[in-house]
């Protein structure tokens, strides 16, 4: 008997059933591989984010930066910049170098101006950094957060966030007044707004602003220094080699103090992602029980309601072991088919979510939250898991007929009959 | 010894614990104040700011009238220019390079002048230690500072102030403050201050030298030592407006 051919006869002879059975097993998948895109963007993002805004693929900064950035930041400087930075990009594992300065400061939006001085009646808690737009290209790239209309700063100049200039109604051509403070001594100057960034990490974007390294090493009276810089390596490089290579190279040229770390050792990053890579797996087996029992409910329901079937077919001599070979085969047809509808349909959805994102800050405002993740997750494919989801469908949805099926071979074709 | 002999040895001990006894915890503080009060001060000094990376200096001069209106002004180069005028309670704290006045207030008067182990709210309490605080003589009245006679005083806030308890220590001698610990509500000690030099100009008993510690943090102290002093100098009173703090 071919058993093959009667299922896929049965298949087509009730389209209707069929065509819901697959639709429920290919929306299950459909939205296993998706979700598991969007986990794997929002992985991606984290990696990418703690790189581009914090880490680099490397940190350097003065060994007792760490430990007293709280109490005495400016004594744990790196010295003579410019002569670090140089030394770095000799070395030929190295792609970009650049240098930052990271300080909390207060700013003045508004003022008035009163026996011929400006005076503020409130200043705001800001997060201030210094960048050497130049080299930041590679790493930032603030130029393509710029809102139209804007542009990057010059001395005198500063970017501000997105969320801040909504906050205090800034636009570029306005002014502010900065204030540094705490050990870093009692600075100050007016700075005119060149653009507005609209940073991709809600929490940058609530109240960070952006000035030139140089302006901010005039400001905090630094000048030849910087607080860290992150070291980019070019692609394929061992980091771990070229930590140790850079170290080599800073020792080499008289730079004693300084710490170089790779990113994964940086606080708590690489223990970060690799709870958030396990909170991921975490939901992604939630995901897996939830969707299997959709696809147990449907087989089985399927299988349930054909008694009336099963029982003629016994009555026309069809034995237990046929019985369950022909529902195991009608199974696994729909649900390989659905399994690779439901790939095909996630990957067509996927693939330009992938490039155009998605935006989950207009769902929810991520600013308010700890999360460090970008308002926009773009989404990724990942070949591994989505053949893991095509077959796991498919093997689930087969082999879970066995247990009506096992049932149904054991009733007498009467019985059967009768329990329609 | 003779009867005499060891009477005279009894008075020389109990006779000043006696003349001290008379004079009450409030007096004392009277005549601390009386001599702290002048009609105008100029000054100039600096601010030795240590921690344990190192020190920094800031100078400056400072000018006075009466306990209310005092004007800092900052001579070093991090921050020549800056000022900071005291009105009665209010401060204002002048920046150069914005031309920009802050009004001190709330939090921020609790901030560091500069990293030192003054805040903006140590300039701040006009008003005399009476209308402030309950004063009364610690157990025993007297103790020796740094081998000088001291009287020993307990202060309570009776309102809002920056340090709701003080420990005073003022010399039984010369009626000066000699040491005092400020305590939070919690009684938990915040800050010392020690002076470790006096001046007499004009009559009156400077401290031109003391420091202070910040108790919490470690290995931080600030001295603030006076290098010139003038008493009842003529001032431009003027100079103590918001208008003239540019010039």
């Amino acid at each position: 008997m071919k058993i093959a051919s009667i299922a896929l006869r049965n298949i087509f002879r009730n389209k209707w059933r069929s065509f819901l059975s697959l639709s429920a097993i290919a929306l299950v998948t459909f939205t296993i591989v998706f979700l598991f895109a969007i986990m794997e963007g929002m992985k991606l993002d984290q990696r990418t984010t703690m790189a581009k805004f914090a880490t680099g693929d490397a940190r350097i900064r003065n060994a007792g930066f760490e430990k007293y950035q709280f109490i005495a930041p400016e004594e744990f400087m790196i010295p003579d910049y410019d002569k670090a930075i140089a030394a770095l990009r000799a070395d030929p594992a190295v792609e970009t170098a650049v240098g930052r300065f990271q300080f909390p400061a207060q700013v003045a939006v508004k003022w008035e101006v009163i026996f011929g001085m400006n005076w503020p009646g409130e200043t705001n808690s800001t997060l201030a950094t210094g960048l050497d737009f130049s080299d930041e290209k590679s790493f930032f790239s603030l130029a393509s957060y710029l809102v139209p209309g804007g542009r990057l700063p010059g001395q005198g100049e500063i970017l501000v966030s997105g969320g801040f200039a909504k906050k205090f109604n800034l636009k570029p051509g306005d002014s502010l007044i900065l204030y540094s403070g705490g050990t870093w001594g009692q600075q100050d100057a007016v700075l005119k707004i060149s653009g507005i960034v609209a940073l991709p990490l809600a929490q940058l974007n609530v109240n960070s602003i952006y000035m030139a390294l140089s302006a901010a090493q005039n400001l905090l009276l630094r000048q030849g220094q910087a607080e860290e810089i992150l070291i980019r390596f070019k692609p394929g490089v061992a980091v771990g080699d070229a930590v140790a290579a850079v170290r080599t190279a800073l020792a080499r040229n008289g730079f004693k103090d300084l710490d170089v770390k790779p990113w994964n050792e940086i606080g708590n990053a690489g223990t970060f992602i690799d709870l958030a890579s396990k909170i991921y797996y975490f939901m992604a087996f939630f995901f897996f029980i939830l969707g299997t029992t959709v696809i147990i409910n449907t087989t089985m329901m399927v299988i349930y309601e054909r008694m009336r079937e099963i029982g003629t077919l016994r009555a026309m001599g069809m034995t237990g072991p046929e019985m369950i070979r022909l529902f195991f085969m009608e199974a696994f047809f729909i649900g390989a088919a659905a399994a690779f509808v439901g790939v095909i349909l996630g990957s067509a959805l996927i693939l330009p979510l992938s490039v155009s994102g998605v935006d989950f800050g207009k769902l929810i405002d991520l600013g308010k939250t700890n999360l460090d993740i970008s308002d926009v997750i773009y989404p990724q494919l990942n070949l591994v898991s989505t053949l893991f989801v095509f077959f796991y469908s498919t093997a689930v949805s087969s082999l879970i007929s066995f247990i009506p099926t096992r049932r149904a071979a054991k009733i007498e074709p009467v019985e059967a009959l009768r329990s329609i | 010894m003779t009867i005499k002999r060891s009477i005279w040895l009894a008075l020389l001990v109990v006779l000043p614990a006696t003349v001290f006894a008379q004079m009450t915890a409030e007096e004392v503080v009277r005549r601390l104040e009386k001599n702290e009060v002048y009609t105008s001060s100029k000054s100039s000094g600096k601010l030795l700011i240590t921690n344990q990376f190192g020190t920094k200096t800031k100078t400056f001069t400072a000018a006075s009238q009466g306990a209310e209106k005092l004007l800092l002004e900052f001579t070093n180069k991090e921050e020549r220019g800056q000022k900071i005028l005291r009105l009665n309670d209010q401060i204002f704290v002048y920046y150069p390079r914005s031309n920009s006045v802050v009004s001190m207030q709330g939090g921020a008067l609790k901030d560091s002048i500069f990293g030192s182990d003054f805040t903006y709210e140590d300039l701040t309490g006009e008003k005399s230690i009476l209308n402030l605080y309950k004063v009364e003589f610690a157990q025993p009245s007297t103790e020796t500072v740094d081998g000088v006679q001291c009287y020993h005083l307990r202060l309570t806030g009776i309102t809002s102030v920056a340090y709701p308890f003080q420990e005073l220590w003022v010399e039984t001698a010369r009626l000066v403050r000699r040491k005092a610990v400020f305590f939070s509500l919690t009684r938990e000690p915040l800050k010392e201050m020690e002076v470790k030099e006096t001046k007499e100009v004009s009559g009156k008993i400077f401290p031109s030298r003391f420091v202070i510690t910040d108790l919490i943090k470690k290995n931080s102290s600030t001295e603030f030592a006076l290098d010139s002093i003038q008493i009842n100098p003529r001032l431009d009173a003027r100079q103590f407006s918001l208008e003239r703090l540019k010039f």
